[in-house]
């Protein structure tokens, strides 16, 4: 067995994690708001670490004023639970973070997820089976999306066609999902049989 | 009796998966492992590099998805390192910021100069917002590493301005792969991403569109990644259990829906009489 205690924590809490696969239970319960406990704990750290480095330092020590203004918004963010009377502020710091974010993920968006998918979608040339299969799932499920006009005759079986493309899709999203969820498992008794017991070496 | 398969006790369930994962573990089947085309187009991606060369490495992932994860940004570190490519690690939220912490203490510990091999960047805020302002700027957006060195001083971050100064840019994701389609891709730069097994059906359209250069799937795309580089680590380890995993879930629909089909037999039946 491994004479590291963090180790042995690493196992035992996996262990005890577990535990709820069998029914729900007071050491499942303690294990998951240890996990919760920690990692909020850890986030808060990191929190203050940033808002001291990148913006209290610069603030104080090289007088960039600027930094004056994330500070703020920040400290406005609070507002709601220190002074009621002024809980609508908040809503000014929201406001500037909903706005940069949308204006940042937009502009990005229209070439990633846009653009640039069109454009892939039809320099492809039609000279493999994967190739001419993207492209008629591709089409298929546009049309599957068009509801100015009623699907009827051959545009309604081409619209079926894209609406199982999609089933598709999304078995395989779930299926990888599934098997990311293996993975995770796999890596947790790798801890307890094989860092932790020592079954076996790599 | 048939009927019964619908109706699995959960722990049973549970308890069969236990066994059935765990036991490749302790006794290795050493099954086949095909290597995929993105993996390889990663693993060339970085076999491209010269000595000397400038990569970014982000991470995203928290210790909850490490299984899944952290096998192949080791195994692409210890790609990078065997190159002798100079490695700015950072990470893009607050978890992620600590493997770039570990990376760089593992690999002082193994010979490299910290603030000339690697640097650790430390955590980026602001999700996309921030990365937008990373791509655009780093030594503005990131003044300082995680060690508090102002990355001026630092002879590996010298000649630095924009994302498009180094040679290849490299994210480890675990849900928001997309930020570095939009933020990084559209400077023209080598993109791998690193994945989590649920995120590939959706980043694999960037790869065909080649938005991206490249794409690793999670604990699999590790162990292939670990194949092609001659180097075994916790992605081969794991290959066994999961693809065992994956045989009993098949099982386990093909019995739940003999169960199914058996119930709906019983129920016609039982109405006809």
């Amino acid at each position: 067995m491994s004479p590291d205690l963090g180790t042995w924590v690493n196992a035992i809490c996996t262990l005890a994690v577990f535990t709820v696969l069998y029914r729900h239970n007071p050491v499942s319960k303690v294990t998951e708001n240890l996990y919760v406990g920690i990692g909020a704990g850890y986030q808060l750290m990191l929190a203050y670490e940033t808002v001291r480095n990148k913006a209290w330092i610069p603030l104080a020590t090289k007088g960039e004023a600027k930094m004056a203004i994330p500070i703020v918004l920040g400290l406005l963010l609070f507002t709601n639970y220190v002074l009621p009377k002024a809980r609508e502020w908040n809503k000014i710091a929201i406001a500037v973070m909903v706005a940069a974010g949308t204006a940042v993920t937009l502009k990005g968006t229209m070439e990633a997820d846009f653009l640039g998918q069109i454009r892939g979608a039809i320099s492809v040339p039609l000279t493999s089976f994967d190739a001419m299969l993207t492209f008629i799932c591709t089409v298929s499920t546009i049309i599957y999306f068009l509801f100015t006009f009623s699907m009827k005759g051959v545009m309604a079986t081409v619209s079926r066609l894209g609406y199982w493309a999609m089933m598709v899709a999304f078995g395989a999203g779930f299926g990888n999902t599934i098997g990311g969820r293996f993975a995770q498992f796999t890596g947790r008794m790798d801890v307890v049989f094989g860092e932790w017991l020592k079954l076996y070496t790599r | 009796m048939l009927a019964k398969l619908a109706h699995i006790d959960s722990r049973v369930i549970f308890a069969a998966f236990f066994i059935v994962v765990s036991l490749p573990l302790i006794f290795p089947l050493n099954l086949p492992l095909n290597v995929l085309g993105w993996t390889r187009q990663s693993y060339d991606e970085l076999q491209k590099l010269a000595a000397g060369d400038l990569v970014i490495m982000t991470m995203q992932y928290s210790p909850a998805l490490m299984a899944d994860s952290h096998p192949t940004a080791v195994v692409m570190m210890k790609h990078l390192m065997q190159k002798n490519v100079r490695v700015i690690l950072m990470g893009d939220t607050p978890d992620g910021a600590r493997w770039a912490t570990l990376f760089a203490k593992e690999w002082e510990g193994k010979g490299k100069t910290y603030g000339v091999d690697i640097v650790d960047l430390g955590f980026l805020p602001g999700y996309e917002t921030g990365l937008a302002a990373f791509v655009r700027d780093i030594p503005k957006t990131m003044p300082r590493d995680a060690r508090g060195n102002d990355v001026g001083s630092l002879p590996i971050m010298k000649g630095i301005k924009t994302v498009t100064d180094v040679k290849l840019f490299i994210g480890h994701e675990s849900g928001s792969g997309r930020n570095y389609v939009r933020q990084v891709s559209p400077y023209k730069i080598p993109v791998v991403i690193g994945c989590m097994t649920a995120d590939a059906y959706e980043l694999e359209p960037f790869l065909q569109a080649k938005q991206i250069q490249g794409l690793i799937v999670g604990l699999r795309g590790g162990a292939e990644y670990e194949k092609l580089l001659g180097a075994p680590g916790a992605g081969l380890a794991g290959n066994d259990s999961q693809n065992a995993g994956h045989l009993l879930v098949i099982a386990f629909v093909i019995l739940g829906n003999i169960g199914y089909l058996a119930e709906r037999r019983n129920k016609a039946r039982q109405g006809g009489e």
